[in-house]
């Protein structure tokens, strides 16, 4: 598999996923992708719901959530200003299988620096099939 | 004839104007996504008891993390997962075991809810309060800053 051949069925995958939707934490966040490739891509849009920025940090973990360290996610690390949202793009290799199921996380810590701090995690599931 | 002329012309302005009224539809439309936001409130503090072997947001003292999730319709579901080790904390207090439960208001309600365990949420607002317990495997917590985060995930 050439990476021109990889690149132009992620854009196409891309293209047929749903847009985003303004000021939620994640969207899509269920989404069948079909492939012709190793790998099947993923737009995401996460979202910050706040009225101060806030580091994001965008994840994918197999269903035993267990991270998948071969899937590359650009960006994975950003701030993210009050109420705003931007693209992320995920491509998650099959990993020789027809179908892979993860979850992409969108993980965020607002409030360093406390004794018990939460940690916000928005998962969505995404199936991938090879065809 | 000419009479007959000047009665029309004056007929015809005297006669009220009507306006031709036609009405138009302005179609709105709009979509909401089918998603969650987690917004975290207030981060959770917790405090020793009497014997220093345990710490607790349930202590006197203590206090919950809070955070509301904003479910834009069925099919999610909320959970806390333990912390594995305290992010900061002195030495002494490896081998630490967590326990973490949460309380839901508003849309979706439950008391209790081990951090575990999911919990179906319902369309609307709903807000979480979330307590840790945290026990030291052998002896007691020695002076120092512990600090430990849970997560709290919508999925």
């Amino acid at each position: 598999m050439n990476k021109t051949t990889s690149l132009f069925a992620g854009a196409l995958c891309l293209a047929l996923l749903p847009s985003a939707a303004i000021a939620q934490a994640m969207s899509p966040m269920r989404a069948e992708v079909t492939s012709f490739t190793d790998s099947f891509a993923v737009r995401v849009y996460p979202a910050n719901p706040y009225q101060h920025r806030i580091r994001i940090e965008v994840k994918v973990y197999d269903q035993k959530f267990r991270e998948v360290k071969d899937a590359v996610v650009s960006p994975s690390v950003f701030t993210l200003g009050a109420r705003f949202s931007r693209p992320v793009t995920v491509m998650v290799p099959f990993d020789g299988e027809q179908k892979r199921k993860v979850r992409i996380c969108t993980e965020s810590i607002p409030f360093p620096g406390q004794t018990t701090r939460i940690k916000a995690q928005v998962c969505g599931k995404f199936l991938g099939e090879r065809l | 004839m000419r009479s007959l002329m000047k009665v029309a012309v004056a007929v015809a302005v005297l006669a009220p104007v009507q306006a031709n009224a036609e009405t138009g539809n302005i179609p709105f439309n709009g979509t909401i996504a089918d998603t969650c936001a987690i917004t975290v409130l207030s981060a959770g503090t917790i405090v020793p008891n009497a014997g220093y072997t345990v710490l607790s947001s349930t202590f006197a003292g203590g206090a919950a993390g809070t955070a509301n999730i904003m479910a834009t319709g069925t099919g999610w579901d909320v959970s806390a997962d333990n912390p594995a080790a305290f992010s900061a904390a002195p030495a002494s207090a490896a081998g630490t075991t967590f326990a973490t439960t949460y309380d839901l208001g508003g849309a979706t309600t439950a008391t209790g809810v081990t951090g575990a365990t999911t919990t179906a949420l319902n369309n609307g607002q709903t807000n979480v309060s979330v307590d840790l317990t945290a026990t030291h495997p052998s002896g007691s917590f020695e002076a120092g800053t512990y600090t430990a985060t849970v997560v709290l995930r919508c999925e």
